[in-house]
């Protein structure tokens, strides 16, 4: 970026700016109107843009001499001072100006009958976002509340208005949704999702398989998220391995984002990943729960949940994974079976419950006779074990044939 | 309609200091800002059915959603009554066309509803003159239609009240052209009439049913008029938490005196502890002080988890855990919260022995949130029980009874309740038979078990235990 540009210099890239604008909307050209759009993007050509504004004060007449396209003038001013605005680091400001010009851009994009700019809308959507998030932390540091990305919310939502319908911007739809989801989800607001998923869902003018992969998967992500706040295992695993599947295989970061929601949902259904994919996403904070499922050790589980219990709460998989107790139990009580059963076959289907106490309490887990006698009725109950257990001879017996039922792929029961 | 207009989100936004970001003065810009929890008022608006309260819902429903998406079904039964709707929109207008606040109308009524979702930058802002703990005129109204409680008869005259008697009343209907603040108490005068309901809550001149009902109804009004001041102080705090403490203990009351049929009381008194208490956890927010208040908000924040732990209880989409992620991780490792967290993990779990341990050692109002799930915890023991036990061997009530916290003849009561035969030996020795195959969750809800150790709990009065205050240890 030149430190001094001359008011010539300066006259030439708007003027450039303008023409290249003025150019794209009259040949229709998405490609060439994204990247003019693109503020957020920091690329040089928008900072020169910017600078040449510090220069040349009156952009406005520059685009009144552009009187072809009359009607997104004002549009093309907005976006001016927004990028300028950015560049200067005054995100309130270029948050005010880009919502004036993306709702200009909105109404005549209503008014378009073809879907060539619907491209150029995902990258004003994208910058709403982008910039509402920036201008809400300017906003939040001098000590005000933060609420432009609410209105970006709304903004998003009358966006997705505009592309419901039978004509080809219904394409269009599904990444405007991945977009308010990221917005929800930022907010803390999810159940606002509720409304989109309906119509994505129900609405007769979509169909689901039409829509582009990368906007698919990232669809899949966010509501296979939402079905595991709810305990809805099966169905999350369904929608995050669609998202996996269909995931690039190239993009590690997104396959990890993926993998950190889907590892618990396997977990609960009994689906223990390798260490090695653990390392390799670098899900380390799995790793020993994953253990600690494999080897019965209920005291590595309770430290590896305490030890990333932050972490666990703020991406709401800690009551998840606490609820893995259970098949946690489930193998310390078939280790202990498979030990008797080498020291004497015949009666290794009859477990002590002191023996149990022992056990426990070598993990250092103090328990006492009547709640392992508990536990035991409950892993019975919800058939993961299989057999009685007897209150007068405080005695587990297994049945002789498969004793410890795997979940395989089925949640427990509950 | 799209609710995207968080409830207390706007009313209680001045002030705010986001918590630890602004600490020693400079705000952290690693912290999240979008902290605080969001609530779009659903709690006001669902019928009381679907807010399902802990006792009287049985058995534990389980999420029974279609494979496609769990968002789509229940939409309809939770939606806002239209009254709200249409009142709301007339009032705000078109919602999202744009993001500056629409002109007042006002011509236009208000719900209740309406005025706890007002943005406060749109509400008027009011500051009562009212001198008294009832408008004057509210008085003379309701001496004319003899609409006075018994609490504000003078000397037992239902024409007849006083100043120092009458406590106003809660109006669910405020049109907001009538609104005066000479109707409207001021700070000091809604302390003084939180005081006086207080007083009133251990009295025994009455059943505790109208003592409930008339001071579920003044405090309503006075939450009513803080709301409508924009009062976020530390007094208003205050004010919150008594109520919520109140309505706590009001639920094990409750359920001690209702019977199978009438249930209704319980469901309202719980719906109001939910919006009590959501108000109360937006204050929190709203007002990041001195750490006297942090002492009190892991208390209730380990309430909001106590009320909360079916899944089923908290508006659609919404989950403890996504709540969790809201709550300050200082919070969070707080000895109440802790405490509540333990009791929903083995409430999850169905580790009966582990809950009624915890309800052994809990507090008073702990006891009587967590007394809300004691039957269906019950349920599934003896459910459990039924199932794993060794068929020869039939289960000894007593010690039923002692893993349960109930006495032998009320779990034997429980047990004939579930559809399970109970057998006595020549010694007089009960046992509940196992293995039976008609075991089934008591339908109707089940007859309240009358539980010695909660009322052991309550220090001395209930007065007192709704003003008790924690010592700052944080």
């Amino acid at each position: 970026m030149a430190a001094y540009m001359s008011m010539g210099e300066a006259h030439r890239r708007l003027s450039d700016y303008v023409n290249e604008f003025t150019e794209a909307i009259a040949s229709q050209n998405a490609s060439v109107l994204k990247p003019l759009l693109a503020v957020s993007s920091n690329s040089p050509y928008c900072a020169s843009v910017a600078a040449a504004l510090q220069v040349f004060k009156d952009a406005s007449r520059l685009v009144k001499q552009v009187d072809k396209y009359a009607q997104l003038g004002d549009m093309l001013q907005q976006h001016m001072r927004c990028m300028q605005s950015f560049q200067y680091k005054h995100y309130m400001d270029a948050y005010y100006a880009l919502e004036k010009s993306a709702n200009a851009f909105l109404q005549e994009f209503r008014n378009w009958e073809t879907a060539w700019a619907v491209d150029a809308l995902y990258t004003i959507v994208y910058e709403m976002r982008t910039l509402a998030e920036m201008a809400d932390r300017e906003m939040a540091a001098n000590g005000k509340a933060p609420d432009k990305l609410k209105g970006a919310g709304s903004f998003l939502m009358k966006v997705f208005g505009s592309l419901v319908g039978k004509g080809p911007k219904r394409l269009g739809a599904l990444y405007v949704t991945c977009q308010l989801f990221k917005v929800y989800f930022k907010l803390g607001t999810v159940h606002l999702c509720r409304s989109v998923i309906r119509s994505i869902e129900t609405a007769r003018v979509f169909d689901f398989e039409e829509f582009p992969t990368r906007d698919k998967v990232t669809y899949m992500y966010y509501t296979g998220r939402l079905e595991v706040f709810n305990d809805n295992f099966s169905v999350a695993d369904q929608k995050l391995m669609y998202a996996l599947v269909h995931c690039d295989p190239q993009n590690k970061a997104n396959i990890r984002m993926i993998l950190k929601y889907l590892v618990p949902v396997k977990l609960s259904l009994g689906i223990l990943p390798k260490e090695w994919l653990l390392q390799k996403y670098k899900l380390h904070e799995y790793i020993d729960v994953v253990r600690a499922l494999r080897t019965g050790d209920l005291r590595l589980l309770r430290h590896a949940l305490q030890d990333h219990e932050d972490q666990f709460l703020r991406s709401g998989v800690y009551l998840v994974l606490e609820k893995l107790e259970l098949q946690v139990y489930q193998r310390l009580i078939k280790k202990i079976y498979i030990i008797q059963k080498q020291k004497d076959p015949s009666k290794a289907h009859q477990v002590k419950m002191d023996i149990i106490v022992k056990a426990l309490k070598w993990l250092e887990i103090d328990m006492d006779v009547e709640e392992v006698e508990c536990i035991m009725a409950i892993l019975i109950h919800k058939n993961l074990m299989k057999g009685y257990f007897s209150h007068k001879s405080k005695v587990v017996v297994l049945s002789k044939q498969d004793p410890f039922p795997k979940l395989n792929g089925r949640p427990v029961n509950s | 309609m799209e609710r995207n207009r968080a409830r207390y989100e706007g009313n209680y936004s001045r002030g705010r200091t986001h918590g630890g970001r602004f600490r020693n003065g400079r705000a952290n810009l690693n912290q999240p800002i979008y902290n605080q929890r969001q609530d779009d008022g659903t709690t006001d608006k669902f019928p009381s059915h679907t807010q399902q309260p802990p006792n009287s819902s049985f058995p534990r429903q389980h999420n029974n959603r279609r494979p496609s998406s769990s968002y789509l079904n229940s939409g309809e039964s939770q939606g806002p009554s239209n009254n709200f709707i249409n009142n709301s929109n007339k009032y705000r207008g078109q919602g999202h066309e744009n993001s500056h606040p629409p002109s007042l109308d006002t011509s236009t009524v208000l719900t209740n509803a309406d005025l706890e979702e007002e943005d406060s930058q749109r509400r008027p802002f009011l500051t009562g003159t009212c001198p008294d703990m009832c408008p004057a005129k509210e008085r003379t109204q309701r001496e004319q239609l003899r609409d006075l409680a018994v609490f504000e008869r003078l000397n037992g005259n239902p024409h007849k009240t006083s100043a120092k008697l009458a406590v106003k009343k809660f109006c669910r209907t405020i049109s907001i052209s009538e609104i005066q603040t000479s109707d409207i108490r001021p700070l000091p005068v809604l302390l003084t009439a939180m005081e006086y309901l207080l007083e009133l809550v251990d009295t025994s001149e009455h059943a505790f049913a109208v003592v409930h009902d008339f001071v579920f109804d003044r405090t309503r009004a006075i939450r009513q008029e803080l709301m409508m001041q924009n009062i976020t102080s530390h007094e208003a705090i205050i004010m919150h938490e008594q109520m919520v403490r109140f309505h706590i203990l009001s639920q094990h009351k409750l359920y001690q005196l209702s019977s199978n049929e009438d249930t209704s009381m319980l469901h309202l008194n719980f719906e109001q502890l939910s919006k009590c208490l959501r108000s109360l956890l937006d204050l929190y927010n709203a007002n990041m002080k001195s750490s006297s208040e942090a002492g009190c908000q892991a208390e209730f924040n380990s309430y909001y988890v106590l009320a909360n732990m079916r899944s089923h209880s908290l508006p659609q989409g919404e989950s403890l855990s996504l709540w969790f992620q809201t709550v300050r991780p200082t919070l969070l490792k707080s000895k109440e919260m802790k405490f509540a967290r333990n009791v929903l993990r083995c409430y999850h779990m169905g580790n009966f022995k582990g809950f009624f341990t915890l309800a052994r050692e809990a507090t008073y109002l702990e006891a009587c949130l967590m007394e809300c799930y004691f039957n269906e915890v019950r349920a599934q023991a003896v459910a459990c029980i039924n199932h794993s036990s060794y068929k020869l061997s039939p289960f000894p009530l007593c010690d039923l009874a002692g893993l349960l916290m109930m006495t032998e003849s009320d779990t034997e009561d429980f047990c004939n309740l579930c559809g399970l035969a109970t057998s006595t030996d020549d010694r007089g020795f009960k046992s509940l038979i196992v293995k039976q195959f008609n075991f089934s969750f008591p339908e109707k809800g089940s007859p309240y078990y009358n539980c010695p150790i909660i009322e052991g709990k309550l220090d001395s009065s209930y007065c007192l235990e709704i003003r008790k205050k924690k010592l700052s240890l944080q």
